[in-house]
């Protein structure tokens, strides 16, 4: 079943890496997989959370070639987060969904913005916090209310 | 002895020849008026005419109704089809042509270049998969000549320079990226400075410590100075949008609008030789 997840990971992946540019609205594009990183997270719990979110920024970091672990390391956060949160929450509620991706994506785009920091990469505030950050977030959010319902049927038909 | 019978035959005969003959002449083209018999005769089949053509007509239709709209189903599939084909056809040709335009112009580039510049053109294949930093991946590597810190370029300027390069492909940091700094001139004041991507969703860059002695104002343009960089010098860089004075009060900062559309980034040049050297 875990292959069966990565490969769903590659494809997300590739097309981030590909066709996802073409739908940029003023400069910002979704993250694919760090929308399916919390969706994992959201039925599978934090530690599954964790894991597909490290395994999926491994993967970003491989194709990137740069900063090898950055991504890896925040979107293991994202999918931990989004774990713990998903307990006291109803999974079938998109909207639900989509806060908690705004929520997350929130604090893991600062986290970003620190590391990038760490590593002697500065980006102004108001570029990194607001526009790429805030504005990630929000399409973010919206990316995942559009594709939740898709992944929740799919996901309940597989696991139950 | 002739028999009485056939007598009368041959000059009945004769008379059917002579009143054809009569008939044939009295309605040759030349005539306008008809006579009245043959008038009357016409106005009286008319509308019998009319009705007979009507039935025909009406029947033919209903009896050929199903093959024609067998015909007319088979006629309209085919010509679906070509039509698809067709329309096919033209984006394909359409494509060939936009493509067609756009390597015509990297190929200016080479035979106007000031600086004696060999490129290789290469395609984007890929862009980095966040919105932090800006780079894309070229579909060629170290095998066609790409080296790292290879400049980058399109006809409108620069698009950055190769950063890493495996076999097959290159991976290019653009203008645009907060990594990227190039040293650079105000082309028409010759004002030095330093332009520096800033991860701006707008796509604009920054120019940095432009001496104050000068006075630099929108819509110049910014062009690499050639100067301790690995960009080699003249390549435009973009124009100017606005100016600042630094906190400081020691030199101006400027918004830069880059000359090249990074969206629409899909054929580029990647400069492997400057006047004879390797460009690296």
């Amino acid at each position: 079943m875990r292959v069966g997840v990565l490969g769903i990971f590659l494809v997300a992946a590739f097309t981030q890496f590909t066709v996802l540019d073409s739908v940029r609205v003023s400069g910002i594009k979704p993250d694919l997989v760090m929308i399916l990183v919390i969706f994992y997270a959201f039925f599978g719990g934090q530690r599954e959370g964790a894991f597909w979110g490290f395994v999926a920024g491994l993967l970003l970091d491989a194709a990137t070639g740069s900063y090898f672990g950055l991504n890896a390391l925040v979107y293991m956060v994202a999918g931990y987060l989004a774990g713990v949160v998903q307990t006291a929450l109803y999974k079938d509620n998109p909207f639900v969904v989509s806060l908690v991706t705004l929520l997350v994506c929130l604090f893991t785009g600062l986290l970003h913005y620190l590391f990038l920091l760490y590593l002697g990469i500065f980006i102004s505030p108001g570029v990194a916090l607001l526009k790429i950050t805030f504005c990630g977030a929000v399409y973010n959010a919206l990316t995942a209310l559009l594709l939740y319902r898709w992944f929740f049927r799919g996901y309940t038909k597989v696991y139950r | 002895m002739p028999r009485r019978g056939s007598g009368k035959k041959f000059l009945f005969v004769v008379f059917l020849i002579l009143a054809v003959l009569f008939l044939m002449k009295s309605t040759e083209l030349k005539r306008v008026q008809m006579p009245p018999l043959e008038g009357a005769w016409r106005d009286f089949l008319a509308p019998v005419q009319k009705v007979c053509v009507r039935v025909t007509n009406r029947l033919e239709n209903i009896l050929a109704h199903p093959v024609t709209l067998l015909n007319a189903s088979r006629q309209n599939e085919q010509l679906t089809r070509e039509v698809a084909e067709l329309k096919g056809r033209l984006q394909a040709l359409e494509e060939c042509r936009l493509e067609n335009e756009r390597l015509k112009k990297l190929l200016d580039i080479q035979t106007k270049s000031p600086g004696n510049l060999k490129v290789t053109a290469a395609t984007v294949i890929g862009r980095d998969p966040g919105n932090w930093f800006k780079t894309v991946t070229l579909n060629k590597g170290s095998r066609q000549g790409v080296e790292v810190n290879m400049t980058v370029l399109v006809p409108e300027g620069l698009v950055g320079r190769v950063i890493r390069v495996s076999d097959n492909t290159a991976q290019v940091m653009l203008i645009t990226d907060p990594r990227s700094a190039i040293s650079s001139l105000v082309q028409e004041t010759r004002s030095p400075g330093i332009v520096e991507g800033t991860a701006d969703t707008s796509g604009r860059l920054r120019m940095i410590h432009i001496p104050y002695d000068v006075f630099v104002r929108k819509d110049q343009t910014v062009v690499t100075s050639g100067l301790g960089s690995f960009f080699p010098k003249g390549i435009v860089i973009g124009q100017i949008m606005e100016v600042k004075k630094d906190p400081t009060g020691l030199f101006y900062n400027a918004a830069i609008q880059p000359a090249v559309d990074f969206n629409r980034l899909e054929e580029v040049l990647v400069v492997t030789e400057v006047g004879g050297g390797p460009s690296a």
